[in-house]
């Protein structure tokens, strides 16, 4: 064969040619395998069934490696993770789209009345799309242990905002947590935020507080209750969104196997309540705006914001409270540091006014998120890999059905152990490539929330940001591609069909 | 008797192209330029016949720096069985190429 290419007329003649011995050489390798001489001068037959029967109890063999295979992966957390994550990114191109299902929901519900698991129901409500059904789980949470009352808070915060909870039943939350967390500054600031009607313009920009600039401020309308109920809310002792305790309800979910995988333990911590960041800062700095009063009134109102702001600061429970509470200061300090404010007061806090300068400064220049590009390069493999997989349990199925009709096919039987081998070599690859995400996971399960999240993302974004997603692809395109690959294995198994009753009604006329 | 291969139209097609020489000994290119199967088509079937004992082959004696060509013949047996598959196929309704003897392409 390799001969007859140079006697052919053109290069490209000649490429045909060697293109069409090629695929003979392979399909011999398959059914009948090729003599190979080795350096003894022995000649052996090499080839995936060579020298062996091609029975049809070699293809239920290979079909039930493939299967046994599917099982063992699949019960394999790390190669369940490693094919969920890969397939949402390919199906939907974001990782928002995974949430448990409210038949799950119902389920995790009927368990925790039946075992009267406090922690659960407190789970559920959170879970809960529906308010009327959350707030039932809150409250049978609440008699049992009445330490988790904070959850009336949290849904107090979350319900209304989210992509999840619709306004009905937001005031019933909201009374709960009224009741049970009467002294915590945050639901005193949320009963302020709903009390306002409208935002108006205060002063002008000329009054503003030296860190603000030339935004104008703006003031709630109505003026009362808002300000009163701010005031008490950020003097309050306690002032909690309960972010930690949300964080470890929710991470004691994922170890208990509630929430699958990294994914839906990211989606259900970013649904964590907060408060409203906004209102707080307006509140802020329409505090250390106001030049009522004499200047040290004014200086007075500005260190309790400045405080307000330090404490924030350090113990919000989300970097993005941390982050507003640095912003308050520096709005106060800000003002605190004016030549009309007399008293000294910048010389008191030129240490700390340096720090959030260098800390604010730093922030603009890093990226949140540094992705390792080892970890990208890692992810992509693991989506080849599960791409590979489940391609070739598709050319495995295909073949099970050419060889349910025509059982005396060897090339049918050939490419079924040939789609096996593959098979179960990418799913072991996909597990053993799957590794360091499944360690990295296992790593952010018993991290404090801060750095939860960030290994969370780390995780999820490697996979969200390889060449073969942003790329090759592309995120839209792909999950149109799957469905153009679902119609193509339809059209194929169709065409198997209808080919081999052609071929059978061809054989009947010949007889 | 060798077993009967299934009938094809490119089985039939390169049987017939042997039968117009049937003594003379001819490339795996030409034959393919003859009946206008490529290589992936045609091998398989040379294949078969020469299993079946239908088809003699030998090495050509290769000019210096050349790979030595593989070439075939019918065989007597091979021969007697090409001119009963072709007339099957003619009886078929097979569309049989036009060989060069004939002035085809």
């Amino acid at each position: 064969m390799r001969a007859e290419a140079e006697y052919t007329e053109s290069g490209w003649e000649a490429l045909r040619w060697a293109v069409g011995c090629a695929a003979v050489i392979g399909r011999e390798w398959l059914l009948d395998g090729i003599a190979v001489r080795l350096r003894s001068g022995e000649r052996v037959l090499v080839g995936v069934l060579a020298g062996k029967e091609k029975s049809m109890r070699r293809a239920l063999i290979a079909v039930a490696i493939v299967a046994v295979t599917s099982v063992a992966f699949w019960m394999m957390p790390s190669g369940r993770q490693a094919l969920e994550i890969a397939a949402s990114f390919m199906r939907n191109g974001n990782i928002f789209s995974i949430m448990p299902s409210q038949r799950k929901v119902e389920q995790w519900r009927k368990e925790a009345l039946a075992t009267k698991n406090a922690r659960l129901l407190t789970f559920v409500a959170l879970m809960e799309k529906n308010p009327t059904d959350a707030l039932a789980a809150a409250d049978a949470a609440v008699k049992i242990d009445p330490n988790d009352a904070w959850v009336y808070t949290q849904l107090a915060l979350r319900s209304g905002r989210g992509p999840l909870m619709s306004k009905t039943g937001e005031d019933k939350f909201f009374e709960r947590a009224k009741l049970y967390d009467a002294k915590n500054g945050v639901v005193l600031a949320e009963e302020a935020g709903r009390a306002v009607r409208k935002w108006e313009p205060f002063g002008t920009a000329a009054g503003n507080p030296a860190w603000y600039g030339n935004r104008s401020t703006v003031v709630a309308s109505p003026m009362e209750p808002w300000k009163t109920l701010m005031e008490e809310g950020v003097a309050a002792q306690k002032f909690t969104t309960y972010g930690d305790e949300y964080s470890k309800l929710m991470t004691w979910a994922a170890k208990e196997k509630y929430l699958r995988g990294p994914q839906e333990l990211l989606i259900a911590l970013a649904m964590q309540g907060m408060v409203d960041l906004g209102n707080l800062r307006n509140y802020a700095v329409y505090t250390v705006a106001d030049k009522s009063g004499s200047v040290e009134e004014q200086g007075t109102r500005a260190l309790q914001v400045a405080g307000f702001g330090e404490r924030l600061a350090v113990n919000g429970q989300t970097d993005i409270e941390q982050m507003m509470g640095q912003y308050i200061e520096m709005a106060a300090y800000g003002r605190l540091s004016e030549p009309a404010m007399s008293g000294g007061y910048a010389p008191l806090f030129a240490e700390r006014v340096q720090s959030l300068k260098t800390a604010t400064a730093e922030r603009g220049r890093s990226s949140f998120y540094q992705l390792d590009g080892l970890m990208v390069w890692n992810a992509m493999l693991v989506e080849i890999a599960a791409l590979l997989a489940v391609a070739s349990l598709v050319v495995l199925l295909l073949m099970v059905l050419r060889l349910v009709m025509r059982p005396e096919g060897r090339f049918t039987v050939a490419a079924l152990w040939s789609s096996a081998a593959v098979f179960v070599g990418m799913c072991a690859l996909c597990v053993v490539l799957y590794q360091p995400f499944a360690a990295l996971y296992q790593s952010a399960l018993s991290s404090p929330p801060a750095a939860q999240h960030y290994k969370l993302y780390l995780l999820l974004m490697s996979f969200g940001s390889t060449p073969l997603i942003r790329g090759i692809f592309g995120v839209m395109i792909f999950g149109r591609a799957l469905g153009l690959v679902m119609v193509l294995v339809v059209l194929g198994a169709a065409w198997l069909v209808g080919h081999e009753m052609m071929r059978r009604a061809r054989r009947r006329a010949e007889a | 008797m060798a077993k009967t291969i299934r009938l094809s139209r490119q089985t039939v097609w390169v049987l017939k192209a042997l039968l117009e020489a049937p003594g003379q000994w001819r490339y795996g290119y030409d034959l393919s330029r003859e009946t206008g199967l490529k290589s992936g088509t045609l091998y398989p079937v040379l294949m078969r016949l020469t299993d079946r004992g239908w088809l003699m082959t030998r090495w050509e004696e290769s000019e210096p720096g050349r790979p030595a060509r593989h070439m075939y013949r019918l065989s007597a047996e091979g021969a007697r069985a090409a001119r009963e598959m072709v007339t099957a196929g003619r009886q078929r309704g097979f569309v049989l190429k036009p060989s060069a003897h004939e002035g085809g392409a």
